[in-house]
């Protein structure tokens, strides 16, 4: 919102020359126009000089209106509370009457900075008052809101207590997600890598992620945790734990805020393992390949048409143990020694790593 | 080295300075060089152990790819001990080699060093005839290791008679190392000590 309201009240001086728009300034014409000649409507007086495509008598466009007070606008075009355009082929189908300026400016991309009046039948809150707080006009043509004791806005219509309503519940969420990304900066910011001993959130930007694992709560960054893991001089028994504890966990979920808490934490690895779901799997390779995985690789197995493919249980032989039963532990093993592989040779070519959707790239 | 080697040591130092343990004396840290790559620990023999009163001093030397790797640790002062070696003061602990973990620290480790010598473990032995003697000959192996202590450690316990035996062995040209470390082994049998030495 904030930078809205700049991008409203600044005027878009000196870098570059406003390309005119060919519709009259609203503010000009009831003497609020804030931005002189660098405003991008027009400043003229009303039923002066607005160039008309409607030259030609013949022009197959009639008045959409039926009220009695139109009779005199066939003389008059440009009377501002004339009533709307629509030509006649348009008529029947559109159910929703266009205005003069829609009409000339159809093909003209619309402004996100133009503000536009609602179209119900609630009151047009002053824009002053709402974005700044005050407005300096005793007879200010607007209804001027009630302020909102959660944004301090003056934006709530005096009027619409359907609006007062969703206003405030749209403040309370807001306010709450605020209020959670506060507590999780809090949580994070004086978090301790058990391992290089730095703040995480002191280190290099590229490195300010936390690792988390998932079986305990042992804080760890994400390049140490990771280094841990692909370690070739122990046994997996020992790289799979957490240095801290030796809780064995299967893999580390990158996150840039710290995560203890168990839902947040089950929300966290399950939007992770959705985000790895996007990403194509490197040996399926849209069917050209074979994946070692079967239907137990976290990457997604889907054909060139998008179809998506159970390939069926993993393809590597299975190994029995010395009672002769299944050795599913060895298997899982070595299933998590890819992961964690993969992991690290896609980290090295990832660009934009700071982005959040690259924690996701990685399982 | 590697940054991550030193500004970890560097912490850990500051760490061991401030421990509990250096305020009861029971460990003890010393920079070697400027580099934080070799360092002196020192612990204390524990309390109700053939150790006890004993300071040990320790050489540990911090690898590059610390802490991703165990910092490389052995006995500088001469004890008796299933899982040190009497000769070489090499140790045999897990978390020295397979069991380490990063999150680990020269204080945990010294710490770790002070309970081996409280728990000997002869079963996984460093020095199998000091691992035999701990199983076979118990007594035996208390006096000897505070035998150890008095001599190399500033232990208080003396054993007069075993001094006489190495010093008769001295006096056949043996140094005081190897005659204590022969007659240990043989139990303190004099005579198979110098068959052992002069076969």
């Amino acid at each position: 919102m904030a930078s809205l309201s700049t991008a409203i009240f600044q005027p878009s001086t000196s870098q570059h020359l406003v390309e005119k728009l060919n519709i009259p300034c609203r503010y000009y014409n009831v003497g609020l126009c804030r931005f002189g000649d660098n405003c991008r409507y027009l400043h003229v007086e009303e039923s002066s000089s607005i160039p008309t495509p409607f030259e030609n008598n013949n022009c197959d466009l009639s008045l959409a209106s039926t009220s009695s007070s139109s009779s005199s606008t066939s003389t008059n075009f440009l009377n501002p509370q004339a009533p709307i355009f629509v030509p006649i082929s348009m008529r029947e189908s559109d159910s929703q009457p266009k205005t003069y300026a829609d009409v000339v400016n159809a093909n003209r991309p619309i402004d996100p900075i133009e503000w536009t009046p609602p179209v119900d039948d609630s009151l047009t809150l002053c824009p002053f008052l709402m974005k700044s707080g005050f407005c300096r006009y005793e007879n200010c043509c607007y209804a001027h809101g009630e302020m909102c004791e959660l944004c301090g806005k003056f934006c709530l219509d005096p009027l619409n207590s359907e609006q007062r309503k969703q206003h405030h519940s749209e403040c309370i969420a807001a306010h709450e997600k605020e209020m959670e990304l506060a507590f999780s900066i809090q949580r994070s910011k004086e978090k301790t890598c058990g391992i290089c001993f730095d703040i995480v959130w002191e280190k290099d930007s590229r490195e300010q992620r936390f690792g988390i694992l998932p079986n305990c709560n042992h804080c760890f960054c994400l390049e140490c945790i990771r280094t841990w893991r692909q370690a070739k001089q122990f046994d997996n028994k020992i790289i799979r734990s957490c240095p801290e504890c030796r809780t064995c966990s299967d893999f580390v979920c990158p996150s840039s805020f710290w995560v203890d808490n168990p839902e947040e934490k089950q929300q966290l690895i399950s939007k992770y393992k959705t985000a790895l779901k996007e990403k194509d799997c490197k040996y399926f390779k849209k069917g050209a390949g074979t994946c070692p995985f079967g239907n137990k690789c976290f990457y997604r197995h889907c054909l060139p048409d998008g179809k998506t493919v159970d390939v069926g249980e993993p393809t590597r032989p299975i190994r029995l143990n010395s009672l002769g039963q299944l050795d599913t532990r060895l298997q899982s093993v070595l299933f998590w020694d890819f992961l964690e592989e993969r992991i690290v040779t896609e980290d090295l070519f990832a660009s934009d790593s700071d982005s959040d959707s690259s924690d996701f790239i990685f399982y | 080295m590697a940054n991550m080697a030193v500004s970890r040591i560097k912490r850990e130092f500051k760490e061991v300075l401030r421990s509990e343990e250096i305020a009861q004396c029971s460990i003890k840290l010393e920079l070697v060089n400027d580099c934080f790559t070799e360092l002196r620990g020192e612990i204390a023999g524990p309390p109700d152990t053939p150790y006890e009163f004993g300071t040990f001093l320790l050489e540990i030397h911090v690898p590059e790819t610390y802490p991703f790797n165990p910092p490389k640790v052995k006995f500088l002062t001469k004890i008796w001990h299933p899982n040190i070696s009497s000769v070489t003061g090499a140790i045999c602990l897990d978390i020295l080699k397979d069991n380490w973990a990063a999150a680990m620290t020269l204080r945990t480790v010294l710490l770790s060093l002070q309970a081996l010598l409280a728990s000997p473990e002869p079963d996984d032995p460093q020095d199998a005839v000091v691992a035999s003697q701990y199983k076979e000959n118990f007594e035996m192996f208390c006096r000897t290791a505070k035998h150890w202590t008095n001599s190399y450690a500033k232990g208080p316990h003396k054993f007069p008679d075993f001094d006489t035996k190495i010093q008769r062995l001295k006096d056949m040209g043996v140094s005081e190392f190897d005659a204590r470390a022969a007659l240990s082994r043989h139990n303190w049998d004099l005579n198979r000590a110098t068959e052992q030495l002069f076969s």
